[in-house]
């Protein structure tokens, strides 16, 4: 199993890289460092004042193929994508989608809070929507005069 | 197979002839195609397509595939590893297809649509009687 760790100091490389090879359209640059950086499933982490938003493309996937563990600093996910191999006759032009087990164990960059997680998994696409935990969120300070 | 460990691709930017006056990312989808005596099966990834927005069009001997992914818009990005984008990709198809009764189904993501084959093209053992 690979552990991301946030603020990986090789992956922000990457993610610049990836960023300014997207810039001048060099797709081959970008291509060759997200094959070394990337584990299945990629994913993107969003956020908002008062949540952190994953998502994960996983088409075929259903909600009985997928586990998923979180606490307030880290989430694991890991499952089976299957890819009908039902072929009895005939013959194959082409196989480019890829079936197998993943694995994917990510630290969060803020801590949240484990009770309202929501899991959402719609048309081939995962969604986990995280609430942060409370003493991260910003506050506003209420300025007493004196 | 089962044990097997997926390898994460990074989506390829779906080439079009001409200049593409569509606004926004377009990806290739990955596909398997396979074929057998009766039909022609194309099967695509389409992770975030609605089946509302996919289309598909033939014309000719072309069957262009094409769909809208669902978007969120959020405020801020922390981490990109992939992009989101529309899908799309054209396949030659041979003029055995029959065009009338052509399926598509979409569930969790995938496309697959099944090709049949006219009576024309199929391949027949043909009997010699003897006399």
């Amino acid at each position: 199993m690979t552990i991301l760790k946030w603020r990986d100091p090789l992956s922000e490389w990457d993610m610049f890289k990836n960023e300014m090879s997207r810039i001048f359209d060099n797709t081959n640059a970008g291509r060759s460092s997200a094959r070394r950086a990337g584990v299945f499933p990629l994913m993107n982490i969003y956020e908002d004042t008062e949540n952190l938003y994953i998502t994960m493309e996983l088409p075929g996937v259903n909600g009985d193929d997928l586990d998923i563990n979180i606490d307030a600093e880290s989430f694991h996910i890991s499952g089976n994508r299957k890819v009908d191999v039902a072929l009895k006759d005939g013959h194959y032009h082409r196989r480019e989608r890829e079936g197998g087990r993943f694995s994917k164990k990510v630290l969060l960059p803020t801590r949240i809070s484990t009770n309202e997680a929501v899991a959402e998994l719609k048309n081939g696409v995962l969604k986990l929507s995280l609430p942060k935990a409370e003493e991260v969120k910003p506050k506003k300070i209420h300025v007493n005069v004196g | 197979m089962t044990n097997q460990t997926i390898e994460p691709k990074e989506k390829q930017k779906a080439v079009m002839p001409g200049e593409t006056t569509k606004p926004g990312l377009q990806f290739m989808p990955l596909v398997d195609i396979y074929e057998n005596e009766k039909a022609l099966f194309i099967v695509a990834d389409l992770p975030g397509v609605d089946s509302e927005n996919v289309d598909i069009h033939i014309e000719k001997s072309e069957l262009l595939l094409t769909g809208k992914a669902h978007r969120d818009s959020f405020s801020r990005i922390l981490v990109e590893e992939y992009q989101v984008g529309d899908f799309t990709r054209r396949f030659t198809l041979t003029d055995t297809i029959d065009q009338e009764n052509i399926t598509a189904t979409m569930k969790d993501g995938i496309l697959s649509v099944v090709l049949p084959k006219s009576d024309v093209g199929r391949p027949r053992k043909i009997h010699i009687k003897t006399s």
